[in-house]
């Protein structure tokens, strides 16, 4: 009886035990993080690496806000996306007048000091999508499952993208690149950001524009032409990119031509076509558009923050808070499909006299962040710089007879040319990429506003004012770097 | 020789002949108490050994025992008695009761333990004190009762919970609640669905080596629920409690100013910007407010065009066409509370039973809130065969209630609203002359402050300033706000006895809560209007599935006694959410088929495990030396696989000392125990499931291609936030029990603490969520009962507990931290508030002025004065916080005869309240239409008056900003409960034919002191208001019946 009492009580708690201590070693691992998608899933997939790219146009054009998971919203119209980076470089020059409204303090130039929201969000908005970029490359190098194919491509994407906001690092935040390319003002970072990631010492601009220069020559020779869409990077976009990096630091105007043309295509005729010149610069199908923000007006769309149209557009309820110099206006001839200046207030007030109805606003519109006749453009300015005039006039002609009917082909040389080109850049990209500000910084101009401007400042050639400063926040959490930075 | 060891022999023969012939004797009785009744199921025990026999259902016994050993007696709640067997076989015994002795036996982590043995810190509650108190979520009854424990309920919704913290506050980002365990296995469902008639104890573990075998889930403390079973050998036992009666808010909110002198303070305001900010003369700006007030305002409920005169006095002959006292119309009184309860319980030889229903429905002070609830429960444990025993508890609960939003930071809820828009707006739509507007059906309609239902053009009583296209009453009536809880727990256990001293239990424990969340905005009046109204219904499921296996050991050799308890568990939960939002919907149509837009869509499920191995030893020697320690490694998945495994020790000794020879027999000072502890614990509750993985966030999108995001980076080497804590203690009791007492010393640091460390911008993320920093809770906890009378017609205890708590930071990431109000740093706790010191208002202007400290060229101070720039006053470390100097209850209890009367007292001193709900009532005129409070009256006029209220002004000023003119000494005392009874003398009751017949009237927090007046002084830890609303006082008559 005792026996088999126990005989059935240690069968009983065996019986228990084993079921138990069976399941023990899977146990643990099982739970799977189901809250989003950790990085070991995100690298097995192309169409995953592709989202990721994805998603960080998302973020160009949405409503920046600092923190995506926090659950407060910190974002604000000025420092919405890459498109308030360039209203803000455009508010700067002195071809279009900001009311007080949004970018208020961006036009007076007044608005760079390490604690300010503009000096926050610059840095803070770039510095985040290259280190999306650094983790890109490495995921991608590092990826088990994925094919050779897949991996030089987005490794390349991720290439120019670190490089493409190096460069807005390097313009926002230095002095020009060849008055000193030994300033040191931004940290450098090719690998992810960990948890034992400290910030790293700031790099001179040399070190800073080699690594763009390199990340892009690799990057353009692995990306493709073909592209999910036009807000996509492929390699025109990367020609375009490296093309403007080129006539920054102006120590290859061969490569430069090269490059633009490589971007373009190669026939400038055919390249500066655009059909967006009077209905809305809203359309992203353009041919004349390498690159652009898409927006659907349904689910994708940021409402009422889309600068330069949010801003520019006085014919639809929107900021209505720029206008145009009416000097700047003189510049276009009256054939010029580019003259779309009117006086709709019949205002006294002499900067309210002429807006600018070029970008319709919808929250539909396409914003252009680079155009096949920019880079037309480039190539004519690449050619004057070698020395070819008659290259340089005939493009140049290529673009003006294109807009203005009348137009005839330039006799200008030497610094006469120059100046027509860069006036050229100015009546093409107004309102689009802060072309005043872009090169004035690279030629050393000044920028002198007329007496019409709401707040009249002149910005003398190498001011410190075309730069931004450093951010407090960088210098208190970065052992590499303290105030001085500043100075 | 030879004859000497045959005498020794014959010697030891007879003895033993003796003794076997002692041997094999029954003795038999009855065991009953003072009154003759008999206690079935007493135990009768023979003294130093483990034999022994129940009585059964008619309180007889019988036991085999011979001459000379000693018959322990005893039965819960009466004291023991001993009695030596001599030569007669009948040995009838009664006990009398003994309230000391009714916590003999204390629930402990995974187990029992008598008092004596307990070498830790633990509070107990047993279910005599729960059942003074009303409370729907049942652990507001800890509040006052046990020293360490603080409770706080924001806000008066009923059914909702409090937050609870065990000695001080241990974790910032990783939760701070405790943990609590139901019937051995841990709790995740709504606590409000556990109904307070079914809870037999609540065991409150404190310090480490209580909790230590919860390890990594016990850092804040853990609270275990034991509800009630049967008892073997007893008839069964029905009882029926059945409580009725009505609440109020208790405090209420602040004052507010009815038309006339709102009108009158707006004028006042008005005059003042016009003459002091605008430059007028006093004869313009009067004139100029007069003429402008209704203008600013909107709407006029007197009958003339402007009804304050240029003095600020209401021009005589003036009507009062409307006034609307949002207060009465949003806040209800007496509104009722009923609770029913049915209990049967009662055993066999071998089973018991318990079984319970219990309906509750309470409504809540804002309208429509309410909670009903129905809570079953059937608990049954059986013994098959006598090395094999086996249970099942299970229960089942579910409530519905109506919870209109009350508490959060929207600008259009109960209170907010309240606050937020003054009495002069009416509740129906009316036109310039005030005569109310009706719908084609001739109906009022309600005012929604845009003009709805009227011809544009009305030149007043048309546009409210604020809170337009809104009212409050209709989406409090017309919306809907429903919450349904499921909450099924059931659990399984076998108990197999090895052999003598070793038992192996199995238990299995599964939980599913269901939590059906249903929101409705109305698609003509409201937030949801202008997308033709909202239904948004989350469905939230949490399952939860423990299985522990256990292993004890116990046995007693001589003086030495050991308990070894080797434990292997296994816990997960899974959290299964779904959310689905629709708008578009026809009037009075309001269920998602409706819905002609799908706005939104979403689910996830997610999982939570956690393996562990555990062991215990216990020793003591003759119940005068008490040694434990216990072991516990945990995995956690919350954790990355290098950092999963925590190991978690402590140790704990106590020392009886009036058993020693030298205090045996001591009169005075009857029992003294000194214990000690000392041990580690883990917190595992991680903001987060897997808070150690980086994750790509979803759902974004670009040119039709679905996108992800990385969603800032992770630490994957998070690891266990630890507690290092310490106790000693001591219990003693004077006069054989008369006075009993505690006193706890306790010191804990909270290390490796889970903090957002900020990260420096250019690496692209601004923070990472990582051990970094370290805070310390210490402090002193008193507990002191008096037996006052204890004679057979009176009885009188008193009771008064106390803790005085510290908390302080010993490690942060970076040296100062401002966060909100409070200033973080080294030596300072975590709510010390760092806000502008008011200086006062300045006589000659009427400006309000605060401090400010003057800097040299090297950053010192070396001057302070008031400015009256609110932006450059300094702000300053006030060394006052939110956390109180000492908190804790009173009790008393009272019987002579038939009658008794139960009071509950709960205190607070020394903590501080920045109350914003006041001072967004003072000055508001910069915003026309709040609320004003009628302290404004005390504003400055003048030149020359010395008040302490700014001038009233209606343009932008700081005048009621921020700062230690709205830190208020926040101390208050609590009638918390009070229950007066009468019950049926026993000869009465004998000739019905019950067993108990109680009638008794309950009050709870029916009076309240406090030193901040004008709110509910339970606002939360941190010292904030929040435009919360009230709690309530609860009078109630009821009645149990037991047979």
């Amino acid at each position: 009886m005792k026996i088999i009492k126990n005989f059935n009580k240690s069968i009983l708690v065996l019986f228990i035990i084993s079921t138990v201590l069976s399941c023990s070693k899977d146990f643990l691992d099982e739970p799977k993080n189901t809250a989003g998608l950790p990085e070991s899933v995100v690298f097995s997939d192309r169409n995953i690496v592709q989202s990721f790219e994805s998603g960080i146009y998302d973020r160009y054009k949405g409503q920046w806000d600092n923190d995506l998971g926090d659950g407060v919203n910190n974002s604000n119209v000025d420092t919405g996306g890459l498109y308030a980076m360039y209203f803000a470089r455009t508010i700067k020059g002195n071809d279009l007048i900001q009311a007080p409204s949004w970018f208020l303090f961006d036009y007076a130039h007044e608005n760079r000091e390490p604690g300010f929201r503009r000096t926050n969000f610059t840095w803070e908005f770039n510095y985040e999508i290259i280190n999306y970029a650094n983790v890109m490359i490495r995921g991608v190098e590092n990826s088990p499952d994925l094919d050779e194919n897949t991996k030089k491509e987005f490794i390349a994407v991720g290439k120019a993208f670190r490089a493409f906001h190096y460069f807005q690092l390097a313009l926002e935040f230095a002095p020009n690149y060849n008055n000193d390319r030994s300033i040191a003002k931004l940290p450098v970072y090719t690998t992810p950001a960990t948890g034992a990631s400290e910030p790293t010492a700031p790099s001179p601009l040399s070190e800073v524009y080699n690594l763009i220069l390199t990340d892009l020559n690799e990057a353009i020779a692995d990306l493709p032409e073909e592209r999910l869409g036009k807000s996509y990077m492929r390699k025109s976009v990367a020609n375009g990119i490296l093309a403007r990096v080129l006539i920054v630091t102006q120590d290859d105007w061969e490569l430069a031509s090269s490059t633009a043309k490589a971007s373009y295509g190669g026939n400038a005729a055919a390249a500066v076509v655009s059909s967006n010149w009077g209905t809305g610069f809203d359309d992203l199908t353009d041919q004349d558009w390498l690159w652009g923000h898409f927006q659907n007006g349904s689910n994708e769309t940021n409402f009422f923050w889309l600068s330069p149209h949010a801003m520019t557009d006085h014919l639809t309820l929107s900021y209505q808070a720029t206008y145009v110099n009416t000097h700047f206006r003189d510049q276009f001839s009256d054939t010029d499909v580019r003259k779309l200046f009117f006086d709709i207030y019949g205002s006294a007030t002499p900067y309210r006299e002429f807006v600018t109805t070029k970008f319709e606003f919808t929250f539909a519109s396409d914003v252009p962040l680079m155009r096949k006749s920019e880079m037309v453009l480039i190539d004519a300015e690449a050619q004057y710089q070698l020395g070819n005039e008659d290259n340089a006039r005939s493009l140049l002609f290529a673009l003006q007879s294109a807009r203005d009917s009348n137009a005839i082909i330039s006799t200008n040389s030497g610094q006469a040319l120059l100046n027509e080109i860069l006036l050229e850049r100015r009546k093409e990209l107004y309102g689009e990429l802060g072309v005043e500000w872009f090169d004035a910084k690279r030629y050393r101009l000044a920028i002198d506003r007329d007496p019409e401007h709401r707040v009249e400042i002149d910005i003398p050639a190498d001011s410190e004012l075309l730069f931004l400063k450093i951010p407090q926040n960088e210098i208190d959490a970065n052992p590499n770097m303290d105030d001085t930075i500043n100075n | 020789m030879k004859v000497k060891n045959y005498y020794a022999l014959l010697v030891f023969l007879m003895f033993g002949i003796t003794s076997a012939l002692a041997q094999g004797k029954t003795v038999s009785g009855m065991v009953s108490d003072i009154s003759g009744l008999p206690l079935p199921g007493a135990s009768v025990i023979i003294k130093g050994t483990t034999t022994g026999v129940s009585a059964d259902f008619d309180g007889n016994y019988s036991i085999n025992t011979s001459q000379g050993q000693t018959l322990v007696f005893s039965f819960v709640g009466y004291a023991n008695r001993e009695i030596l067997v001599g030569t007669s076989n009948t040995i009838n015994v009664s006990l009398t009761e003994d309230t000391q002795t009714l916590d003999e036996v204390v629930v402990v982590a995974y187990g029992t333990q008598t008092k004596q043995s307990i070498v830790g810190s633990i509070g107990v509650v047993s279910s005599g004190v729960i059942e003074t108190q009303q409370v729907t979520s049942p652990l507001r009854a800890l509040q006052g009762v046990v020293p360490g424990v603080s409770i706080l309920t924001a806000g008066g919704q009923p059914g909702s919970n409090p937050s609870i913290r065990i000695r001080g506050f241990a974790s910032v980002n990783n939760s701070a609640d405790p943990l609590i365990i139901v019937d051995g296995a841990q709790f995740n469902g709504n606590i409000n669905s556990i109904s307070q008639e079914q809870i037999e104890s609540v065991s409150v573990l404190k310090d480490a080596s209580s909790s230590a075998l919860y390890g990594s889930r016990a850092a804040n403390g853990v609270i275990i629920i034991t509800t009630k079973k049967g008892t073997l050998n007893q008839a069964p036992k029905v009882t029926i409690r059945s409580q009725i009666g009505f609440s109020n808010p208790t405090v209420g909110i602040h004052n507010l100013t009815g038309p006339e002198d709102y009108l009158k303070l707006t004028w006042g305001a008005l005059r003042n910007t016009n003459q002091y900010e605008n430059g007028q003369t006093a004869v313009e700006a009067a004139q100029n407010a007069t003429n402008g007030l209704i203008d600013y305002l909107g709407y006029n409920p007197y009958s003339v065009t402007a009804p304050i005169d240029v003095n600020g006095n209401l021009v005589p002959g003036a009507n009062l066409l409307w006034q609307s006292n949002w207060e009465d119309e949003v806040l209800r009184e007496d509104y009722l509370r009923t609770n029913h309860n049915l209990s049967i319980s009662g055993g066999s030889e071998k089973s018991t039973y318990f079984l319970s229903f219990d309906y509750l429905n309470e409504e809540g002070p804002v309208l429509p809130s309410d909670f009903e609830r129905v809570a079953t429960r059937l608990n049954l444990t059986t013994q098959v065969n006598d090395w094999f025993k086996i249970g099942f508890n299970t229960s089942f609960s579910r409530s519905r209630s109506n919870n209109p939003d009350q508490t959060s930071g929207n600008t259009t809820q109960a209170i907010s609203w309240i606050y937020n828009l003054s009495s002069i707006y009416p509740i129906y739509a009316r036109d310039a002359n005030g005569v109310l507007v009706l719908d084609d059906a001739g109906e009022r309609i309600f005012d929604l402050g845009n003009g709805n239902g009227r011809l544009p053009g009305q030149p007043i009583n048309f546009t409210r300033p604020q809170l337009n296209g809104e009212h409050i009453i209709a989406s409090l009536t017309l919306g809907k706000e429903r919450r349904i809880r499921t909450n099924y727990l059931g659990s399984a256990f076998a108990e197999i006895k090895l052999f003598e001293g070793l038992t192996f239990k199995s238990s299995l424990s599964y939980e599913n809560y269901l939590f059906d969340s249903y929101s409705f905005d109305d698609d003509l009046i409201g937030a949801a209007s202008n997308v033709q109204g909202r239904v948004s219904q989350n469905r939230d499921l949490t399952t939860t599935l423990n299985a522990i296996q256990a292993l004890n050991y116990k046995n007693t050799f001589g003086k030495h006694s050991i308990s070894v308890d080797a434990i292997t568990e296994a816990y997960t939960r899974t959290d299964d959410n779904l959310l689905s939002q629709g708008t578009g919907f026809l009037p009075g149509v309001d269920n998602l088929d409706g819905a002609t837009n799908p706005e939104f869509v979403g689910g996830n499920i997610i999982s939570d495990r956690l393996n562990s191995y555990l062991g215990r030893l216990s020793y003591d020697f003759d119940k005068k030396y008490y040694l434990e320690f216990s072991a516990r490694t945990d995995g956690s998945t919350r954790f990355s696989e290098e950092k999963r495994w925590g190991n978690f020790l402590s140790a704990g000794a106590s020392w009886v000392i009036s058993n020693e020879s030298f205090l045996n027999s001591n009169n005075t000072l009857t029992y003294l125990k000194f214990r000690g502890s000392y041990g580690e614990l883990g917190n595992n509750q991680t903001p987060g499931f897997f808070p150690f993985e980086s994750l790509f966030l979803t759902g974004f999108v670009n040119e039709g291609n679905s996108g992800i995001l990385l969603d800032g980076i992770s630490d994957v080497n998070l690891e266990w936030e630890k507690i290092e804590s310490l106790n000693v203690g001591v219990d003693f009791e004077l006069f054989n029990g008369a006075l009993r007492g505690t006193v706890d010393y306790y010191d804990k640091e909270s290390v490796d603490l889970i903090l957002q460390k900020p990260l420096g911008p250019s690496l692209g993320v601004n923070q990472i969520l990582t051990n970094v920093g370290s805070i310390r809770n210490y402090g002193w906890e008193f507990s002191l009962n008096s037996t006052n009378f204890n004679t057979d017609d009176f009885t009188w205890t008193t009771g008064i507990n106390f803790s005085l708590d510290k908390n302080e930071w010993t490690k942060l990431p970076e040296e100062e931290t401002v966060s909100g109000s409070k200033l973080w740093k080294l030596g300072n706790s975590l709510f010390d508030f760092y806000i502008r010191d008011w200086a006062g208002v300045d006589p000659a202007d009427g400006r309000g002025m605060w401090y400010m400290d003057v800097l040299d060229a090297n950053g010192d101070v070396i001057d302070k004065v008031t400015t009256k720039d609110y932006d450059g006053a300094t702000r300053y470390d006030q060394d006052k916080t939110s956390i109180p100097d000492i908190q804790g209850g009173l009790t008393s209890f009272m019987k002579y005869k038939q009658f008794d009367l139960n009071v509950l007292f709960n205190f607070s001193f020394g903590a501080h309240l920045l109350d914003t709900d006041y001072s967004g009532l003072i000055n508001p005129f910069e915003t026309p239409g709040v609320s004003a409070h009628p302290d404004n009256f005390n504003a400055w006029q003048s030149p020359g008056d010395i008040t302490n209220v700014p001038l009233l002004l209606a343009s932008n000023n700081d005048h009621a900003a921020r700062s230690t003119r709205f830190l208020f000494k926040n101390d208050y005392v609590r009638l918390k409960s009070l229950t007066f009874g009468y019950n049926l003398p026993q000869s009465t009751l004998d000739r019905i034919g019950l067993s108990k017949f109680r009638l008794f009237v309950q009050a709870d927090n029916i009076w309240t002191w406090q030193s901040h007046k004008g709110i509910e002084p339970e606002q939360s830890f941190n010292g904030l208001t929040g435009n919360r609303s009230p709690l309530s006082k609860t009078i109630t008559s009821g009645v149990i019946l037991e047979f």
